[in-house]
């Protein structure tokens, strides 16, 4: 429960979710620690809003309807050099050989498997976990 | 009589110099009494140069190891002629040359005996002699060493030539086979369509294939596609049929491979799919459980996390239902009365999170929507509802319009389904209720979507059709049945 009182939460996440329940329980646990949560539910609409606003970090679903998740990573990471971006797919594991190479070329700086621990997002978020939190 | 009317002198000149061969009038010492011109030509020698001289004077000396020396003294010796001999030499200059050779004994005057040396250069009749055996070699040798069966029959269909490969195929020889007909090896009963082609050899066309099963020795039978053609002689008669046929035993192995492969990554990525669909809602339970789990403060946040856990749950065992009712599909036992237009706003309501922007949803209810029952069960109607909106959704990525429709004709609900997306391609409206048929190429809902639909519709009695036109959009148009009449004790 120390994440609740650390000091080093990003004021604004974004999460990347086709799943609306998926986005709502990203919402409360995040809204929770004190961001400011915006959830989106394609690539389209990650891209619009990561042109408008600077999210330090974000939550991005590996399959989106309208383009594959890495894809949308490329395309964010062009637009925000410095933001985080941590994966969560129920698609892949942590040890699949694209999720492995994506973390070693930094395309992202973390990666959870759905079903996660809450933590891991805490812990993604304050940076406690140096952004390579493994579940 | 007309012999004394000629000048012998002359008509011998004649007829040295008209016959195409090299001709020697030679005596008993072998010395050279006359030539023709031929013999000049060919020998690149000059008349007076060779008159008078010895047979071994004026051919080279490679010639004289030959036993034409001796021949000609036994032929002048014995007076019986030597017919057609055969040597080889080379003048000078001249490359080497094949000649044919006979000796005539011949009387000289005053009692002297002499012979008379013709001499046919076939060289060039050799060569081509040579040049069609070489031909009928090859062409033989490739009739035996093509991959293809080679066969070739009379007019009536007895096999003449069987090849190599056609051995190879099927155990037989070309000796075993040899005047058998070719319609005995093929199996039946397509044995009677060739017995057909033989009653109708002037129709055989040359650029069709057949493909007829043939019995090997070994009882197996093996697909083979063949090709016919009729061999005619000058005049057109029909002489025989060749009848050409490619072994489709590798090639039917290797369809079978391709579409063993083909099935299985289908099927991997239908799992993908399914890992993805399961997986989602387990993580909305787990993630609202741990919410739950001392994180959550207000009591609204609680139910909503309660109802999170209950409703993925259920998600994920409608995605473990749907499977099962693909993998056992089978009649609906325990059905209810599912009301139409609820189960429609339910379906929506699930699928709608998928809708791309700008997609605008239009309704075409009858004013009795309201009182619209189907004879079913509900989550699976949905299900197949949820798909088809999906599907809906996913052929309209930067939106368009789905329109939902609802009638009732007669014992049947009918519900359409519209989008105004790219629409089917005529070649896949047959395959798109295929378990694994799907054109997306990333794993998500791979085409078990249509499939399931299907299947759950089936199990109700009901049926789903598709009308899709390019550009336009696409249509699927469920049948499902009316919920039976039930008395007052049943509604209870």
């Amino acid at each position: 429960m120390t994440a609740f009182v650390t000091p080093t939460v990003p004021e604004k996440v974004l999460v990347v979710d086709d799943d609306q329940d998926m986005c709502w329980i990203l919402e409360v646990a995040l809204t929770g620690l004190g961001c400011a949560v915006t959830t989106v539910c394609s690539a389209q609409e990650a891209i619009a809003s990561v042109a408008l606003h600077a999210f330090p970090i974000a939550f991005v679903d590996a399959r989106l309807p309208d383009m594959d998740g890495l894809r949308l990573i490329e395309e964010l990471h062009s637009l925000r050099p410095a933001m985080r971006i941590i994966m969560i797919s129920g698609y892949y594991f942590e040890d699949d050989i694209r999720i492995l190479e994506a973390v070693q070329a930094s395309a992202i700086d973390g990666f959870l498997a759905k079903p996660f621990q809450i933590d891991a997002i805490v812990a993604a978020v304050t940076g406690t976990s140096n952004g390579k939190h493994r579940p | 009589m007309f012999l004394a009317t000629l000048d012998y002198e002359s008509f011998f000149h004649a007829v040295m110099a008209t016959i195409p061969s090299s001709i020697l009038i030679l005596d008993e010492r072998l010395a050279v009494l006359s030539v023709n011109n031929n013999f000049l030509e060919k020998s690149r020698g000059v008349l007076s140069l060779t008159l008078g001289r010895r047979l071994h004077e004026i051919f080279p000396a490679a010639f004289q190891d030959t036993a034409l020396d001796h021949q000609i003294r036994d032929v002048i010796a014995t007076g019986r002629t030597l017919h057609r001999q055969r040597m080889t030499y080379r003048a000078p200059g001249v490359s080497l040359r094949t000649y044919s050779y006979s000796i005539c004994p011949l009387q000289l005057q005053r009692g002297r005996r002499g012979a008379i040396l013709v001499m046919d250069d076939v060289t060039d009749l050799l060569q081509l002699g040579e040049e069609v055996r070489r031909m009928q070699l090859h062409l033989a040798s490739v009739v035996e060493s093509a991959g293809d069966l080679i066969v070739s029959t009379d007019p009536q269909g007895a096999i003449m030539t069987w090849n190599t490969a056609a051995e190879k195929s099927t155990g037989y020889t070309h000796v075993e086979v040899r005047n058998s007909k070719l319609a005995d090896h093929i199996e039946e009963p397509q044995n009677q369509d060739v017995e057909a082609c033989y009653r109708g050899i002037a129709e055989i066309d040359d650029r069709r294939s057949v493909e007829w099963p043939m019995r090997c020795r070994n009882g197996e039978s093996i697909p083979v596609s063949w090709r016919l053609s009729r061999m005619t002689d000058d005049t057109g008669k029909v002489t025989g049929v060749v009848v050409v046929g490619r072994n489709l035993v590798e090639q039917r192995a290797m369809e079978a491979q391709i579409h063993q492969g083909e099935k299985l990554a289908a099927l991997g990525m239908v799992i993908g799919g399914i890992a993805h669909e399961i997986r989602n809602p387990l993580g909305v339970s787990s993630a609202a459980a741990q919410l739950m789990k001392g994180r959550i403060a207000t009591p609204i946040l609680l139910g909503e996390c309660i109802d999170k856990v209950i409703g993925g749950i259920d998600r994920a065992s409608l995605v473990v239902e749907s499977l099962l009712r693909f993998a056992r599909p089978g009649p609906i036992s325990e059905t209810t009365k599912v009301n139409v237009l609820d189960m429609l706003k339910n379906a929506l309501m699930f699928a709608s999170g998928e809708a791309a922007a700008g997609t605008a949803i239009e309704w075409k209810l009858p004013f009795i929507a309201d009182s619209l029952y189907a004879e079913g069960v509900q989550n699976l109607l949905e299900l197949v509802i949820i798909n088809f909106v999906l599907n809906a959704f996913q052929a309209m990525p930067s939106g368009g319009r789905l329109t939902i429709a609802v009638r009732r004709e007669g014992a049947e609900i009918i519900i359409e389904i519209s989008d105004t997306g790219p629409g089917i391609p005529e070649a896949h409206v047959s395959k798109i209720f295929d378990p694994f048929f799907t054109t997306r190429s990333d794993s998500r809902r791979s085409g078990l979507g249509l499939s399931v639909s299907h299947s759950i519709v089936r199990q109700h009695g009901g049926s789903v059709t598709v009308r899709s036109s390019p550009h336009e959009g696409t249509t699927f148009i469920v049948h499902i049945p009316v919920a039976r009449d039930r008395d007052m004790h049943a509604e209870e």
